[in-house]
């Protein structure tokens, strides 16, 4: 194993897990703590079983657990063939096969109880079943029912599973014992970081700590109380609904830093979900909303914020507006309370500021007095009429308000609020502006490959002085305001860090010659946002002003980012202007107008992302691989040297030691030069050339201190004569992945810019292995780590360290004290299994079908359904289960009977989109019996009726307005029975009893046939698509869900466009006439209309008439 | 007949007479009332009703009132016995929601199907809102923020997951069902 270089050693407790772990004899669930190395024991299981003959299927894997085992597994030696990912787009003759031939596969649970059920797998051949993520299996999940098909066919192989969320075993009664018996397993191993093999491993040294506690400034806290009061408010609320039948006393704010707050809440409420209002559930998710929030406001720079903040308020205005009785009224509600103005207020207030002048002294204080006013005077005819329109939607705005007289002053708070009124006159130029630079920038953008232009500044225009950004960020601002562009404290305190990172590198410079490891300096954020963000900062950064590194640092990136929004919002506040009467016209112009800029900002907003995906491309692909791409990158790095003229590369790292005390042209100069040649390899430092020409007195940036997103070896190449110690890497924490990064980078200074408790033990592991390998014992780890101090944030951390612990010791108490049931003393019988079956369908198939139980039971099941409960049941019952894809119905249980399933909340949804009505219609179009099943859950067989109304709306002093909702669903289900006489109704009280009805309903009827079932309902246009659909694939459920809802795809056409285009990526590039070929003229014309709407752009969107007309097409 | 749920009918005139059903709400539809207590008691007494107002009515109900906690048995034989004899079962909990069901067969007795049909979104906003929020995840205001920011659906639908996550309120899950949905097979 160690032939392999960057294979990382195992740490002594490491090796008790595998060697426990590694009996194929017994079931295993093995609870490790966060950042121990979990994925490390996988692969070391899976590599034991890295043979032909064996097969090993690996459950419930994300994407990147896939990617990162798969790597691990290669770096392991295991090649051939390696790890496999079995998708969904391969079809059930290509997985048949793989699973015949062996080896080590990643499968999703889904897919694998259809291959279970249909046979393709053979279940006696599989070695083993290893499930990740055990914590998110759940009786009647789809992982348990595989692991009962498993062991029903074969008990000699193992079932190992994995979890690192001991906070998931924490909540309800027993759950770790309930775990174990819907995993079939008796053993569990609990790995917590105070375990004594841990501790040993790990305590020997520690990691020198820097905790940097950044108070927030005064507007923050004022922010983070507001959201914390209108948490309070809406938990108020909830707590008055339902004061009666529930006992929310003990829920409060303290709770809500968890991350799990709502779903206490929501877990609490559980009991009577079914019979709550549309107004509580709304609440709820509102919850959630604020909490988030919570998280945004120290994440999130202020101007974006503030723009969030913003849109929601809008969103609440427009819901305010509603009719009662309509179900989005309540939306945002929580703005009603008093503490939500504060909010709005302290998030604006970060922004911008009342000036302190007298209103008559702004009329136009920042007319232009340099070269634009002679420069667009021509274009003032223009720029007047705009302001005419301007004024006339903000007059009409006005008498809306006046209208509505109760709404009055609500309008005028979105008059001023949500769209910040541009003073006269300046918005025009600031339009020219745009234009001018549109003009300007254009000749030289559009002829080259987008890899090749030179990208402008990171999001924001490109304006070429400050003055002028300076100012246009005025002309946006509210009148009278002025900016304020508050910043993140923690971003002068990173650049703060990095500056005496710098310094004491430099004292070491000497000392550290023959020690290993580098000086890369690694920054770990919690998002790619923020890591965009401080990317931003960080270059942008201004140093030549004093103080250094001082709240005004990163003025020129607000700047920028505040117009970027600005923009966002304007667009967004059109949107809800356009709902009102008679604003097309004017609406039209301005956002022509609005969709030039649009393009130019995004041209440019597209630009910094693309060239993060670049990045981040470099960094995905494995270091042993580089050696392919090296030939290509050597020549690029010749050329970039010499391109730099000797000395060139020196003077750039002096200018990084120096911080930019070189001089300003001689640096641009050579980034210039280096911007035309090496384009391919630096799209990063190519930002930096415009950003320098476009204004010179800032320019002051250091060049070098920028994040290089590339891995050492990569960078090697890129620049020979570079050292690649002096980079600042930006990572957004990637889980088990960040173990690789550690190992391949082996930095000397880490940052922690969000405290993240598994990352901090990563750094632990993965300096212990270090020193355990011997290698290099002098490499003095420095972290820092920075928390906004009484904040939300550290709050978080702390309980989420507190709630770790707690979990690890219910676990070894639960462990201690459980009971699981063993049957027929062999561990690995199916413990779920009903007692049954053996004589219902097994003995008789066994006695050669005598009697008249000639056939097996079957239920035909729609592959849609499988994710329910009920097919596992039916299938525990002892009646077998067919997969199928379905057109019809959900289950078939006898050639003349089907069944629609619709549990509570799927039939209320299904009301409210209209599915139902047109499943009904094709159900009772081919069945004799159709029955749709109403399934309740378990001790909540009721529904909501006016009492719970009543009683949620007691103690508040608007009784009439509740009701609506109470009898919605029996109503809409009195229609339904009118309309199809034909439609019988179950009312099951749980999936159990449904199952007891389904077997009842079975008796005497003869079997359904799989075929027939498949073929019915699918039309002539599917027709062709038939003899596809018999082989029962998976589908996207979610792009299948978008696609239904597009307008023009409906109904029959809905799976005639699924087999014709491979993705809705696909179908938003067709041109109008395939469009028109596929769906029909009228719904064609429809579809393509809609997919290529732009909103901004005002175009009119054709509305009732020729709806209508295409609607009345589509009834016929 | 001095029954409790006459009582709590409201809106909707009535008179008694001699038909073989319970109630009988439009021209063409009849109900039958039972109540599982009754039902435990004298379990034969339905079928005789069933038999009496058998093909009289085009579309007939069995309201059934579930006053007993021990409900599955019971109310499993009346599935049973319902399917068998073409009546559709619905199950009330009340005596007020009874009455409730049979005012609102009354009033909806020619209403159409359309509110049970496929709402058309009159507005593009809508439209859009109503796509963009089609997968679980993601809500109205991220529909708003991502076509503020990309337009039409054909321009955000072709971008990559890193600039959705640009997005001001989208995490990663959001990004990740949005660019499952958008770019994935179907």
């Amino acid at each position: 194993m160690s032939s392999f270089k960057r294979h990382i050693p195992y740490l002594p407790y490491h090796k008790s897990i595998i060697r426990e772990i590694c009996t194929p004899q017994k079931d295993d669930l093995l609870i490790i703590a966060k950042g121990l190395g979990m994925r490390r024991i996988i692969c070391a299981l899976l590599k034991t079983y890295d043979r032909k003959e064996d097969l090993i299927l690996v459950v419930n894997a994300t994407p990147s657990d896939e990617a990162g085992i798969g790597d691990e597994l290669g770096i392991m030696g295991v090649r051939d063939p390696g790890f496999r990912v079995l998708t969904y787009e391969m079809n059930t003759q290509q997985r048949e096969d793989l699973y015949r031939l062996g080896g080590i596969f990643s499968v999703t649970s889904k897919i694998l109880v259809n291959d279970l059920l249909k046979g393709t797998v053979p279940a006696k051949l599989i070695t083993g079943l290893v499930i990740l993520h055990a914590e998110k299996v759940s009786h009647g999940s789809q992982e348990e029912f595989a692991v009962r098909l498993y062991r029903r066919e074969n008990q000699s192989g193992f079932c190992k599973a994995f979890s690192d969320e001991p906070e998931a075993f924490a909540h309800g009664m027993s759950p770790l014992k309930d775990m174990l018996v819907n995993l079939n397993m008796n053993n569990v191993m609990v790995w917590p970081r105070y375990n004594e093999g841990v501790k040993v491993s790990l305590a020997t040294r520690k990691a020198e700590v820097v905790e940097l506690y950044q108070p927030m400034t005064t507007p923050m806290r004022l922010c983070q109380d507001a959201i914390t009061e209108c948490m309070e408010a809406m938990l108020v609320e909830l707590k008055r609904d339902h004061s009666l039948n529930l006992d929310l006393d003990d829920i409060n704010v303290r709770n809500a830093q968890f991350k799990n707050f709502d779903t206490i809440v929501r877990m609490r409420l559980k009991p009577v979900w079914h019979k709550v209002g549309a107004k509580t559930r709304i609440h709820v998710a509102a919850l959630t909303e604020l909490r988030n929030l919570h998280t945004w406001l120290l994440e999130y720079d202020s101007a974006t914020f503030a723009s969030y903040i913003n849109t929601l308020q809008r969103q609440f205005f427009v819901a305010e507006k509603l009719p009662s009785g309509y179900g989005g009224r309540h939306q945002h509600d929580w703005f009603n309370a008093k503490s939500a103005s504060q909010l709005v207020e302290a998030s604006q207030g970060r922004v911008s500021q009342k000036k302190l002048v007298m209103d008559n002294e702004i009329e136009n204080p920042d007319q232009p007095d340099d070269g634009w006013d002679s420069r667009h005077r021509d274009q003032r005819s223009a720029s007047t009429t705009r302001r005419e329109f301007e004024d006339e939607e903000e007059a009409m705005r006005d008498l809306e308000g006046n209208r509505g007289e109760d709404d009055e002053d609500v309008m005028e708070m979105i008059a001023t609020q949500s769209q910040p009124v541009p003073r006269p006159d300046s918005e025009p130029i600031v339009i020219d502006d745009d234009d001018e630079e549109m003009r300007e920038v254009g000749p030289d953008e559009q002829p080259l490959p987008p890899a090749a232009a030179p990208p402008p500044v990171f999001r924001p225009v490109n304006f070429d002085l400050d003055e002028n950004l300076e100012k246009s960020v005025k002309s946006r601002m509210k009148k009278g305001h002025e900016p304020v562009l508050e910043e993140l404290p923690k971003w002068a305190l990173l650049a703060k860090i990095l500056k005496e990172i710098e310094d004491t590198m430099a004292r070491m410079q000497t000392s550290r010659a023959n020690e290993p490891g580098t000086n890369i300096v690694l920054v770990m954020v919690s998002s790619d946002r923020t890591a965009l963000q401080l990317r931003q900062y960080l270059t942008t950064m201004n140093t030549t002003e004093e103080p250094l590194f001082g709240p005004k640092a990163g003025r020129r990136m607000m700047e920028t980012l505040f117009l970027s929004n600005w923009q966002h919002e304007k667009v967004g506040a059109h949107f809800g202007t356009t709902l009102m009467p008679g604003g097309g016209d004017e609406v039209t112009k301005r956002g022509e107008m609005e969709q030039k800029k649009m393009d130019d900002r995004r041209m440019q907003n597209g630009r910094p992302y693309y060239k993060r995906r670049r990045m981040r491309g470099g960094m995905m692909a494995p270091g042993i691989r580089s050696k392919d791409i090296d030939a290509s990158e050597k020549e690029a790095a010749m050329k970039a040297a010499s391109a730099f003229g000797g000395g060139g590369d020196e003077e750039n790292v002096e200018m990084q030691w120096a911080l930019a005390e070189s001089s300003v042209s001689h640096a641009s100069q050579s980034l210039m030069a280096s911007a035309e040649i090496i384009e391919e390899e630096d799209l990063n430092r190519l930002s930096q050339g415009p950003a320098k020409l476009s204004d010179a007195d800032a320019a002051a940036v250091d060049a070098w201190l920028k994040e290089r997103g590339i891995f050492p070896e990569d960078f090697d190449t890129d620049f020979g004569l570079l050292d690649p110690e002096d980079t600042v890497i930006i990572r957004p924490y990637g889980g088990e992945d960040d173990d690789i990064l550690l190992n391949e980078l082996r930095p000397r200074f880490v940052v922690c810019y969000e405290p993240n408790l598994a990352f901090i033990r990563r750094l632990e592991v993965s300096d212990r292995v270090r020193v355990y390998k011997n290698c290099n014992p002098g490499l003095a780890l420095r972290v820092y780590q920075m928390v906004y101090a009484n904040s939300f944030e550290e709050d978080r951390f702390l309980s989420s360290m507190q709630r770790e612990d707690d979990a690890f010791k219910k676990l070894i108490d639960d462990r201690s004290s459980m009971v699981i049931p063993i049957y027929n003393n062999n561990p690995r019988a199916p413990m779920r299994d009903n007692v049954t079956r053996s004589k219902t369908t097994y003995s008789s198939r066994n006695a050669g079908g005598g009697g008249d139980a000639a056939e097996e039971a079957r239920i035909i099941v729609d592959i849609r359904e499988m994710g329910a409960l009920l097919p596992s049941l039916i299938d525990a019952a002892g009646i077998k289960v067919i997969p199928a894809t379905l057109t019809v119905g959900d289950y078939v249980i006898s050639p003349k009977m089907c069944i629609e399933r619709k549990s509570l909340p799927d039939l209320e949804g299904s009301f409210a989109n209209g599915r139902l009505h047109t499943q009904c219609e094709s159900m009772t179009a081919h069945y004799e019996i159709c029955i749709l099943l109403i399934e309740f859950e378990e001790d909540r067989f009721s529904l909501r009726t006016k009492e719970d109304s009543k009683r949620e709306s007691m103690g508040q002093n608007k009784p009439k307005e509740e009701t609506w909702d109470a009898f919605l669903l029996q109503s809409k289900l009195v229609l339904l029975t009118l309309h199809f006489p034909k439609l019988r109704i179950i009312w099951s009280s749980s999936p159990y009893e449904s199952v007891r009805i389904l077997s009842d309903l079975k008796l005497n009827h003869d079997e359904p046939d799989e075929l027939t079932a498949i073929i019915k309902g699918s039309t002539s246009a599917s027709a062709s698509a038939a003899g596809m659909a018999l082989i029962p694939e998976m589908e996207n459920t979610a792009a299948v869900e978008m696609l239904r809802t597009i307008p023009g795809v409906q109904g029959h056409a809905l799976k005639y466009v699924m087999s014709k285009v491979e993705s809705i990526g696909e179908l938003v590039e067709l041109s109008e006439k395939e469009l028109r070929e596929m769906l029909g003229e009228e719904q064609g014309k429809k579809a393509h209309h809609f997919i290529h709407f732009d909103g901004r752009r005002g175009d009119k969107w054709e509305t009732e008439e020729r709806y209508a007309h295409g609607l009345g097409i589509e009834l016929d | 007949r001095g029954n409790p749920v006459l009582k709590a009918i409201k809106n909707v005139p009535q008179e008694l007479g001699d038909i073989p059903a319970d109630y009988q709400v439009g021209t063409h539809t009849g109900v039958l009332f039972l109540s599982l207590k009754y039902h435990r008691l004298h379990p034969e007494y339905i079928h005789g009703r069933i038999e009496k107002m058998r093909n009289i009515y085009n579309l007939r109900v069995l309201i059934i009132l579930c006053d007993v906690s021990e409900h599955q048995q019971s109310l499993r034989e009346l599935t049973k016995i319902a399917i068998v004899n073409n009546l559709s079962t619905i199950v009330a909990w009340s005596n007020d929601e009874i009455a409730q069901y049979l005012t609102t067969f009354k009033q909806f007795e020619h209403k159409s199907a359309d509110t049970l049909k496929e709402k058309v979104h009159q507005t593009y906003h809508d439209q859009l809102q109503h796509v963009l929020t089609s997968g679980k995840k993601v809500n109205k205001t991220d529909a708003v923020n991502l076509a503020s920011q990309f337009g039409s659906f054909a321009s955000m639908s072709a971008k990559s997951p890193q600039i959705l996550a640009g997005v001001k309120g989208l995490g990663k899950a959001k990004v990740d069902t949005l660019h499952d949905a958008f770019s994935k097979p179907f």
